[in-house]
């Protein structure tokens, strides 16, 4: 009579056991789905972030490179565009200095019809460099008219990057 | 008895359960990697490109010392005019933006490498005959160079012309 009941325990024993087992397996599985669940939407929205982070900064180059490019130190007489004379009597002229505050070169390269480079500043520091396509256009005159050449150029701004201190 | 198939039934429905929510789950996966993406990423660096091309002054004069700049070379091209030296404006045209896309397509900037680039300008206008609207569209200038096969950046902007307007459209693959 003992024997047979502690049989009896013994059985329910186990049987709890393989039940407890069971749960766990079950729960194992649904945090390992849950945590590839996670890691999934981690890594999607990681790319969503990088891909508007580069927008933006896109979107902020080209702001401040039309800032420079309709500056009177730099503008046409008409349309968007830079002036080469402007920029050839401006170049490495100290007293311009206070003007590009913040800035650490400004760099102008022809692409077409000639690749040539136009230093306007340059501080000799290696800082972010944001760039853009530009008109460069000369004023030229001949037989009493008055016209704009222009090249194709990438106008080439770098700032100071802000020291962590 | 009944209390084996009560138990057999509870766990029945718990798989049933957990079926129901990874199905649900992976619809929601699905739906979000099956959102069409555009086919050509517009590029804010090929819209300034394009329109810095635009403004670029040939060496095709209609009346001599007025220069044409490419925009108004295009609408020249589009009417079929000649330059005072006799060349052919779409000519010139066709000459000016193959040597300008070329020296554009090495300077793109990016770790990306530029593999292919596509140029489609063309005329399109909505024309009435009698009490129907007709959309009446002409190609004006096509350049294609390599293969395009995977991703891709591009433009498009609008010169107005008549009723109508022209379409540049600038697409590059790398």
């Amino acid at each position: 009579m003992q024997t047979t009941r502690l049989y009896a325990r013994c059985s329910r024993n186990k049987s709890a056991q393989l039940q407890i087992q069971e749960t766990a397996f079950m729960l194992l599985a649904l945090a390992f789905l849950f945590a590839l669940m996670f890691i999934f939407y981690s890594n999607f929205q990681v790319k969503q972030l990088y891909s508007e982070k580069n927008r933006l900064q896109a979107e902020k180059a080209v702001t401040l490179l039309q800032k420079i490019e309709t500056m009177p130190e730099f503008s046409c007489l008409k349309g968007n565009c830079i002036d080469f004379d402007k920029i050839i009597s401006i170049r490495n002229v100290s007293g311009y200095d206070a003007l590009w505050k913040g800035l650490s070169s400004i760099r102008i390269v022809t692409i077409y019809p000639n690749r040539s480079i136009i230093t306007v500043y340059d501080k000799g520091r290696k800082d972010i460099t944001y760039s853009g396509y530009v008109p460069l256009c000369k004023t030229q005159y001949k037989e009493g008219y008055i016209w704009q050449d222009c090249d194709l150029a990438k106008l080439l701004v770098s700032i100071e990057e802000a020291k962590a201190t | 008895m009944i209390k084996t198939n009560k138990r057999a039934q509870e766990e029945m429905v718990g798989f049933v359960l957990i079926v129901v929510l990874l199905v649900i789950i992976s619809m929601v996966f699905l739906s979000f990697s099956l959102r069409k993406k555009s086919p050509v990423e517009t590029s804010t660096e090929v819209d300034n490109l394009l329109s810095t091309m635009l403004a670029y002054t040939t060496n095709c004069a209609l009346y001599m010392p007025q220069y044409e700049t490419v925009g108004d070379l295009i609408k020249s091209c589009y009417y079929n005019e000649k330059c005072s030296d006799g060349k052919e404006t779409c000519k010139v045209l066709q000459e000016t933006m193959n040597e300008m896309l070329k020296a554009a397509e090495g300077d793109l900037k990016g770790d990306r490498q530029i593999k292919s680039y596509e140029m489609n300008i063309s005329y399109s206008a909505k024309q009435s005959s009698g009490l129907v609207l007709k959309k009446a569209e002409d190609s004006i200038l096509y350049i294609k160079q390599g293969i395009c096969t995977a991703n891709s950046i591009g433009a498009q902007q609008f010169i107005p012309l008549d009723i109508g307007n022209i379409i540049l459209t600038l697409k590059f693959c790398y």
